[in-house]
Parts: structure tokens; C-alpha cells; sequence
């Protein structure tokens, strides 16, 4: 064993027996996706299927059943489930109310009647108000069917517009219009994969991505310890290379990283049941994960002059970095100038990686995250090692 | 007296540690920034659209449509392949590509293919698209019907329908005779939404991060206690004329005027830059006291019973942060399951959220939170008894 590995060994046992690196390492990321995992229970991130209620008041009016009938088509597609089908608008508006349905759709009396005598129609959509987006959706399908009415109607009118037509012309013209226009513009649906972690995985690999930053910085800062007490310059009058001393605390990191993680990962896919994906891509991320953590926490060590300055300056950077990657929100970092900012944060770039490998696609996904995530790993060490050197710790 | 100079003093250490300008000052407002960008305006769906080569007026007319909707957002991409996997990855909820040669294909009387892409279970979005295409092949199909029926050009034709829609109302005055009646969707609200719509973007996200944070900062600050013990420096208060009691009573306020300090700081820097509404003053005043005795007498709880600081420090971030959440600072009581809603109210910070809510939403004044200050007292009491013994003892053990 060299140099390097005996200055390993001796803090990972120091490590070992102080059980701070246990406690902030692997306890408090576990015990945090833990009580995630229990407030968000079955919650699930983005997809929903909206409840409603539908009465038609103008059962047996033609137009009326025709609308039902495309309600029922969309419900059959899966987008949408009818729950309820109540015979007065007092009792779809009380289950609107209560919020056991979404929105109830409901069709007024004598609205047939109404669209074929050319008076306005009117179709009745009560939302619940805690459910906004489920309404805006119960709206857009009368919306729909509006516009479908409409579009009947005014093409008949364009044609009289157009033309200058007299009544007998209309009629006839009218006729025609109800018997059917010409399709334009149809919407074809393709459902698309999902690159995006379940919330179990979620907060198992946002909480142990955050608190990895804090386990690695117990290896590097021993560096900076080991300045203040002065047994650095014991070990560099030591026939060792001062290298292996840096190479030694950047071990420790690195074992410290690799072994939280990986503890992490068995018990979150035991207890929580979270899912990483493809062992060798999570494998891939996670090294280079506690490279790039490593590196940055080292940059701190080798700028610090105490060990509490080191360490408070890492919590920001980690703390801070944690923030703007999205680890206590679901990767929904939405379209805003937040979600390009979260890109300098190294923690975006992990769970993204593990979000596109979610998807299914092979490991080759991963390139973009580990590129990312190498680019904070390169810049780091470069400047953790050209300062070292300038210190003299390295030669 | 000699306990309001002990209190000084960790009010002085607090702010002489100068991470603390970070974690007390500057990351708080942070939070509540990101927060209030995220989730202020409440949830809007974000559809990405795609307009292909040629796409023409119509596209553009078709994305317009859509943009002027207000419960959606739009975002345009350059191409298919980028907005799929913005849908895959979840930024965005669904999206819509206008194909190529639309515009022409549509004059030509073709049938189009407007494609919608989403995940699964996130299909609902497609009659937002549907709806918008709907309106937009109202016009085209009547165009072609009439272009078709009375011998005029495609063009000449749609500009008779349009007027005649209510979607653009400038030019609808002007060709009132081809007005049709239609079919009007009225939307009726059942009750009042549990988040009105008055609330401001930055006031649910400020009482739960006033809340976490001073718990947190108390809890963080627990290591100050334990310097204190470790160094000899509460022995050598001892050591002068000054009983056990003064000491702990100090080091007590110490931590009472800490979290009062991240308390006030947090209130008045939203009230000032955000503007947020913190409701009666008084109840304000009288949680924020109250709140800040629970997070008081659980720093000195976790001040006696560690002894290693760097122990207490990464126990007493994952307590801080473990108890907010559970107590719903991280994500509203209101989306927690009825279960959980009750297991929330075992943390102090749940009753907390609770008052400023009814002060807050309710516009409700101290009269009517007399219970939850009540809980929050009863928590107070015990945490301060609890740990000024354990400190007394450990202070003449020591």
C-alpha cells in the first residue's frame, strides 16, 4: 500500500468511528426521502385523468345526444372518466361543490331546439374551483363541440356572405351544410416516453445527490485539519511524495462518496421503493457524480484558510447549488429563467441523467449528464490542483 | 440582566459568523423567490409548439389561437425532436407540431394532420389543442364549403367566415350580417377555491419558509450551545457570581433572539420586497413569539443532547428540514392526504401554517386562532422546561 493509501486508510477510519459522516451521508438524505415519500404517497408528477360529471336536461334532443355522444368517444379514448351522470343541474352542482367530480357538464333543457332554430344555445360546464386546469379541460371539450356547431353554421352564412344569394338558395345550401362539410384539420395523438423520474426515485436521488456534496468533504477537508494542526508539515518532511497526501484525502472522498451512495441506493430501492434504472448508467452517474463533488468541495479546501471557513463555504456552494438544481422539486423546473439557471448546478445535471435513463433508451443517454457533470468535475480539479501546487502541498 | 449580555452574545456570534450572511439572509429570500416563480401564479400547463417549414398563416394563426388562451402557456420550439423531449423529460406537458406545407395543404382542400404529443398520462392536454384546431377548422371548413358551393376563391371565402365567428372581434362589427348564434359555454364556479386567486405570488411560499426557518436556524445554531459547554465557557460563567439559572435563562434568550432575528428578517424583508400580505399584525406578532419559543426550546434541546457539534450540526439540518416538511413547509397541507394531514399536525410548524393561514386567506385576526397559538404555547412550554432542566444539569455535571 503507498503512501497515498496508508493516509486513506487512517482517515477512513477516523470517519468510521466519528459517526458524522453516517449521520449526514446516509441517515438524514434516507429519512428525508423517507417523510417525502410519505407526505406524496401516490401523488404522481404532472399526469392526471380529470373526473366529471355530465346531465343532459334535452334527452332525445338530437344535438344534445350528439354531444354526450363525443363526450363518451373522448371518455373511451381514456382521456377523461365520466363518474357521474346526475339527473338535475342542483345535484351536478353539488358534487362540483364538494369536489367529488372536476366539472359537471351540464345541457340545458330545449338546447337542440335552440342550435337548429338559430338562437344561441347555451351548454352549463360547473367547475370546482381547487381544480382549475380539469375545469379549463371540461371547458375546452363544450369549447369543442361549440366550434363544431358553429362551424355549420357558418358555413352557411359564408356561403349566402359570398355569394349574395336569395332565401330558396340558402336553404338549399343549408341543407347540404347539415348533411356534412368538407374535414380539414384533424388532430392526430402520439403518446411519447417518459424521461422523467417517479417520485419515490425521485427524492431518494435528489436528497443523496445534495447531502453526497456534505459526506465528500469530509475526505478533502482533512487537508486543511491537517494544515492547522500542523501535521502536514510532519508529513511532508516524510520521504513521501506530497502528492500522495492530496491523492490520500481525495480517497477518502471518493470512498466516502461511492460507499453513501451506494448505501443509499440499495436501501432506497429496499425501503422506499425507488427505481434507479440501469445499474451500469446509475454506476457511470454516480462515479462521476462523486468526482464532480469532490473536485468542488477540494476547490473550497485548497482556497480555505480554516476548516470552519472551508466548511461553511462548502454548505453554501452545496446548499446553494442543491436549490438551484431542483432537488426539493420534481424535475418540473418548468420554462422559466430558473430552469436555464439550474444548469451551473451539477445536481441538475445528475438527476437529468438519471431521468433520461428512466426512459428506457440504453445508457447512451446519459452522454449530455456526464458531459455536464465531467465539465464541473475538469474545472475543479485543474483549479484545486493548480492551487495546491502554488501552496506547496503538492510538488 | 446578565442573561440579556449572554443573549447578546449569541445574537453577536450569530451575526459575526459570516456563512450566516448566506444561510439567514440571503438563502430564505432565495427560496421564496424560486417558490413564488414556480408555483406563485398557481399550475399552468406548458404546451410547446412546433411550427414546421411552410406552416404558413394558418400555423401561425393556429399557435396564435393558442397563445391567447389563459389556461395554458405556450412556448415555441425550433423543432419535433426538441419538443419531444421537453415532453419526455417532463418541462413541459404537451405539444403541438403544426406539419409542414400546412397552410397550402389546407387550401388545396387536403385533410391535415395536426400532431399532438404528450406522455401518457398527460393525453387530457390534447382538447386544449382540440378545442383551439376546432375553431380553426370552423373557419377553414366553412371556407371550403362556400368556396365550393358559390364559385369564390378559398381566400375571399374565409375572410366572409371570419367575421362571422366571435374570434376576431375587431372585424366583426363590420360584417354583422354573417353572425351566427353558436353555442355559448358558460363556466359557473361551484364554492371558493381553497388558494384564492387575491393571494399573492410570494405569500404562501413566505409563512411556510418563515416557518422552516426559524427552526432551522435554531436547530443549526444548537452548536453554539455546545461550543459553549465544550469550551469551558458556560464553567467559567459559573465560576462568577451568577446561578445556574441566569445562565441557562441567557443562554435561552440567546436562542429566542436568534430565531426572532431570522423571524423578523424573513417578515420584513417579504413585506418590503414582495409585499406580502402577513395578515392582523397582532397575530402575526403573537405566532411569530409564540413559534419562536417552540424553535427556541428545541435548539437547546438539541444543544444538551449532543455533545459532538459537528453531530448536532448534520442532525439538527435533516430534524430542521425533516419536521418542515412533514409539517408542510415544503409542500402545502392542503395536497397531503387526510392521514398525513393529521400526522402533520403532530409538528409544531403545521399549527403554525395553520394560523397564518386563517390571518392570511381568511383575513381572520388573533381572535381567531386562539387554538392554534394555544397548541403552539403548550409546545413552547414544554420544549423551554424540558430543555433549560437538561441544560442546568449538564451544566453543573460538566
Amino acid at each position: 500500500m503507498g503512501a497515498a493509501g496508508l493516509i486513506a486508510r487512517k482517515d477512513l477510519l477516523l470517519r468510521v468511528r466519528d459517526r458524522s459522516a453516517f449521520v449526514l451521508g446516509v441517515l438524514a438524505p434516507l429519512v428525508l426521502a423517507f417523510i417525502f415519500n410519505l407526505i406524496l404517497g401516490d401523488l404522481d408528477t404532472g399526469g392526471f385523468t380529470p373526473e366529471y360529471a355530465v346531465t343532459n336536461l334535452d334527452s332525445g334532443g338530437e344535438i344534445a345526444e350528439g354531444f354526450v355522444g363525443v363526450i363518451d368517444q373522448i371518455e373511451s379514448d381514456g382521456v377523461i372518466v365520466i363518474t357521474e351522470r346526475p339527473a338535475t343541474e342542483e345535484a351536478a352542482r353539488s358534487l362540483a361543490r364538494q369536489g367529488d367530480v372536476a366539472a359537471a357538464i351540464v345541457i340545458p333543457d330545449g338546447f337542440s331546439a335552440a342550435v337548429q332554430g338559430g338562437e344561441e344555445a347555451t351548454i352549463l360546464v360547473i367547475v370546482d374551483p381547487d381544480a382549475p386546469t380539469s375545469a379549463q379541460i371540461a371547458r375546452s371539450i363544450a369549447d369543442g363541440f361549440a366550434a363544431e356547431v358553429k362551424a355549420a353554421q357558418v358555413a352557411i352564412a359564408a356561403a349566402a356572405g359570398a355569394g349574395r344569394l336569395g332565401d330558396a338558395e340558402i336553404a338549399a345550401i343549408a341543407q347540404r351544410a347539415a348533411a356534412g362539410l368538407p374535414g380539414a384539420i384533424a388532430v392526430g395523438t402520439v403518446e411519447t416516453g417518459k424521461r422523467e423520474l417517479d417520485l419515490a426515485t425521485f427524492f431518494a436521488a435528489s436528497m443523496s445527490v445534495f447531502f453526497l456534496f456534505f459526506t465528500v468533504s469530509f475526505g478533502v477537508n482533512g487537508l486543511i485539519e491537517e494544515t492547522q494542526l500542523g501535521t502536514i508539515r510532519r508529513l511532508l518532511a516524510a520521504p513521501i511524495r506530497a502528492s500522495s497526501i492530496v491523492i490520500g484525502k481525495a480517497i477518502v472522498s471518493f470512498v466516502l462518496g461511492l460507499v453513501a451512495m451506494t448505501l443509499l441506493i440499495v436501501a432506497s430501492s429496499l425501503l422506499l421503493g425507488a427505481e434507479w434504472g440501469n445499474p451500469v448508467g446509475v454506476a457511470l452517474l454516480v462515479i462521476m457524480g462523486v468526482v464532480a463533488a469532490t473536485g468542488m468541495m477540494m476547490v473550497v479546501a485548497a482556497f480555505a484558510r480554516t476548516p470552519e471557513q472551508a466548511g461553511n463555504l462548502q454548505a453554501i456552494l452545496a446548499v446553494g447549488l442543491g436549490m438551484l438544481g431542483g432537488i426539493f422539486f420534481p424535475s418540473s423546473l418548468g420554462t422559466g429563467v430558473l430552469s436555464y439557471l439550474a444548469y451551473i448546478s451539477p445536481h441538475r445535471w445528475f438527476l437529468l441523467g438519471l431521468g433520461d435513463l428512466s426512459g428506457g433508451d440504453g445508457i447512451s443517454v446519459i452522454v449530455p449528464s456526464m458531459l455536464g457533470l465531467a465539465a464541473f468535475a475538469g474545472v475543479s480539479w485543474l483549479l484545486a490542483m493548480w492551487r495546491f501546487q502554488r501552496k506547496g502541498v503538492m510538488a | 440582566m446578565k442573561a440579556l449580555t449572554i443573549a447578546f452574545v449569541a445574537l453577536l456570534r450569530l451575526i459575526r459568523d459570516r456563512s450566516n450572511i448566506f444561510f439567514v439572509f440571503i438563502l430564505p429570500i432565495g427560496i421564496i423567490i424560486i417558490i413564488g416563480s414556480q408555483f406563485g401564479g398557481g399550475f399552468t400547463p406548458t404546451i410547446g409548439v412546433v411550427l414546421e417549414q411552410g406552416a404558413g398563416d394558418l400555423g401561425e394563426d393556429l399557435a396564435i389561437s393558442l397563445e391567447e388562451r389563459d389556461d395554458v402557456s405556450v412556448l415555441r420550439y425550433a423543432d419535433a425532436d426538441a419538443v419531444v423531449l421537453a415532453v419526455e423529460r417532463g418541462t413541459i406537458q404537451a405539444a403541438m407540431v403544426v406539419p409542414e406545407g400546412y397552410a397550402e395543404a389546407i387550401r388545396a382542400g387536403e385533410v391535415v394532420d395536426v400532431g399532438f404529443y404528450a406522455r401518457p398520462d398527460a393525453a387530457v392536454y390534447q382538447t386544449v389543442v382540440r378545442a383551439v384546431v376546432a375553431d380553426q377548422a370552423t373557419l377553414v371548413r366553412a371556407a371550403l364549403f362556400a368556396a365550393d358551393e358559390v364559385d369564390v376563391s378559398f381566400d375571399d371565402a374565409l375572410a366572409v367566415a371570419e367575421p362571422a365567428t366571435t374570434l376576431k372581434e375587431a372585424s366583426r362589427a363590420a360584417a354583422a350580417e354573417t353572425e351566427v348564434a353558436g353555442v355559448v359555454v358558460v363556466a359557473e364556479r361551484a364554492g371558493d377555491p381553497t388558494f384564492p386567486s387575491g393571494l399573492g405570488q410570494f405569500d404562501l411560499g413566505a409563512s411556510s419558509q418563515l416557518v422552516l426557518f426559524m427552526f432551522l436556524t435554531g436547530l443549526t445554531g444548537s452548536v453554539a450551545i455546545i461550543e459553549t459547554r465544550r469550551l469551558g465557557v458556560a464553567s467559567r460563567m459559573l465560576s462568577t457570581p451568577t446561578t445556574a439559572g441566569t445562565v441557562v435563562a441567557g443562554e435561552g434568550l440567546g436562542r429566542f433572539a436568534v430565531v426572532m432575528l431570522q423571524g423578523l428578517y424573513i417578515l420584513f424583508a417579504t413585506l418590503l420586497l414582495f409585499r406580502v400580505n402577513w395578515g392582523d399584525p397582532l397575530g402575526a406578532a403573537a405566532i411569530m413569539i409564540l413559534f419562536g419559543g417552540v424553535s427556541a426550546g428545541s435548539a437547546m434541546l438539541v444543544g444538551t443532547l449532543f455533545s459532538n457539534d459537528q453531530q448536532a450540526g448534520g442532525i439538527g439540518v435533516m430534524a430542521g428540514l425533516g419536521i418542515a416538511a412533514l409539517g408542510g413547509c415544503m409542500i402545502p397541507l392542503e395536497l397531503f392526504s387526510p392521514t398525513m394531514q393529521t400526522v402533520a399536525h403532530v409538528t409544531p410548524h403545521a399549527w403554525a401554517l395553520d394560523a397564518f393561514a386563517v390571518l392570511v386567506r381568511e383575513g381572520g385576526t388573533i381572535t381567531d386562532i386562539v387554538v392554534e397559538l394555544g397548541v403552539l404555547a403548550a409546545y413552547a412550554v414544554v420544549l423551554l422546561t424540558v430543555s433549560g432542566l437538561r441544560l442546568r444539569r449538564t451544566m453543573s455535571t460538566s
